[in-house]
């Protein structure tokens, strides 16, 4: 009975995640992208109403515990696919066929990698970034500044 | 309350699992190695759980749940490991930013950091890419990871930058 339910869990989780991301694009609340976060607010709300109710509190607490686990793995992929520099490395190769690393590192390199970067803090505003010469972490930005909570995050990643 | 320690207690097992795996390793993680010895891990677990904890009071959908629950937080951990051996761009660019503010040297620091290079030879460490004179190549295994992206990537309608 449960693993049919989580099959529908993760069907649900998958087709919501692509209607918020025909919906919402690549927007993001640093670090995440608003398609994911509407995603995870839904598949809570959803799975754990159906959980609680056809089965019981126990699992209900447990659907949750995967919704959040479903999220962050999800949240994962489609980051390393858009930002990982190793999945682009290995895609570019697997256009190639057979790649030249020298010309390569022509195309793709460490400029290209901040760069990218620079664009994507600038979305939210984490960034200042003046003249292309100087760059400034956004300390007076209305809100949150996410740029140290992600760090923390990575730091406390490590240490798991 | 039981149900929700018990719960608590098979996401510690994986954790545990991740610590006396890195206490080995020191953070050279060879990810097929990793998700073989959790297999390995996780057998001798459930093995020792199947003899000596009282299933009788459990509901069969809360055993169900919590053994997916398990799986799933696997593979939610899984993607942190690749933290463990390198420093994300990111978190570096945080870093400099909060000493210094200029554009050419944060681009000096990061490329004295070879993120490249240090990428390209993780690739050949995991058996994902090989390299022969200057040419670089998929092994099957890269070629099944990048069908897998391509199919993720037109899905979603995702776009690789890098």
């Amino acid at each position: 009975m449960y693993l049919l339910f989580f099959i529908i869990n993760l069907f649900l989780y998958i087709i919501f995640l692509k209607l918020f991301l025909v919906l919402f694009g690549s927007k993001y609340i640093f670090p995440v992208r608003v398609a994911d976060l509407f995603n995870l607010i839904t598949n809570l709300i959803t799975n754990f109403a159906i959980s609680f109710y056809y089965l019981n509190f126990s699992v209900a607490f447990n659907v949750i515990l995967i919704n959040f686990f479903l999220f962050f793995i999800f949240y994962s992929i489609l980051s390393m696919i858009s930002t990982s520099p190793r999945t682009k490395i290995l895609l570019d190769v697997h256009k190639t066929k057979s790649l030249n690393k020298k010309d390569y590192l022509k195309k793709y390199n460490t400029k290209v990698i901040l760069d990218n970067r620079i664009k994507r803090l600038l979305t939210n505003s984490e960034i200042i970034l003046i003249k292309n010469k100087k760059i400034l972490l956004n300390k007076k930005k209305g809100g949150l500044n996410f740029l140290p909570f992600v760090s923390f995050m990575f730091n406390l990643m490590k240490k798991i | 309350m039981k149900t929700i320690l018990l719960t608590f207690g098979i996401l510690f097992l994986i954790l545990l699992f991740n610590k006396i795996y890195f206490f080995y390793k020191k953070k050279k993680v060879v990810f097929y190695d990793y998700f073989f010895k959790f297999i390995y891990f996780t057998i001798i677990i459930f093995f020792i759980m199947y003899y000596f904890i009282d299933r009788s009071n459990l509901p069969e959908e809360y055993v169900s749940s919590i053994l997916i629950c398990y799986t799933v937080g696997f593979f939610a951990i899984f993607f942190t490991v690749s933290l463990k051996s390198y420093e994300s761009p990111t978190n570096f660019i945080y870093k400099f930013l909060n000493k210094k503010s200029d554009y050419q040297k944060l681009l000096s620091f990061l490329k004295k950091k070879n993120i490249i290079t240090n990428r390209f030879n993780d690739l050949k460490k995991q058996k994902l890419i090989t390299e022969k004179k200057g040419k670089v190549s998929l092994t099957l295994l890269g070629n099944n990871f990048c069908k897998t992206y391509f199919i993720l990537m037109n899905f979603f309608k995702i776009k690789n930058e890098g």
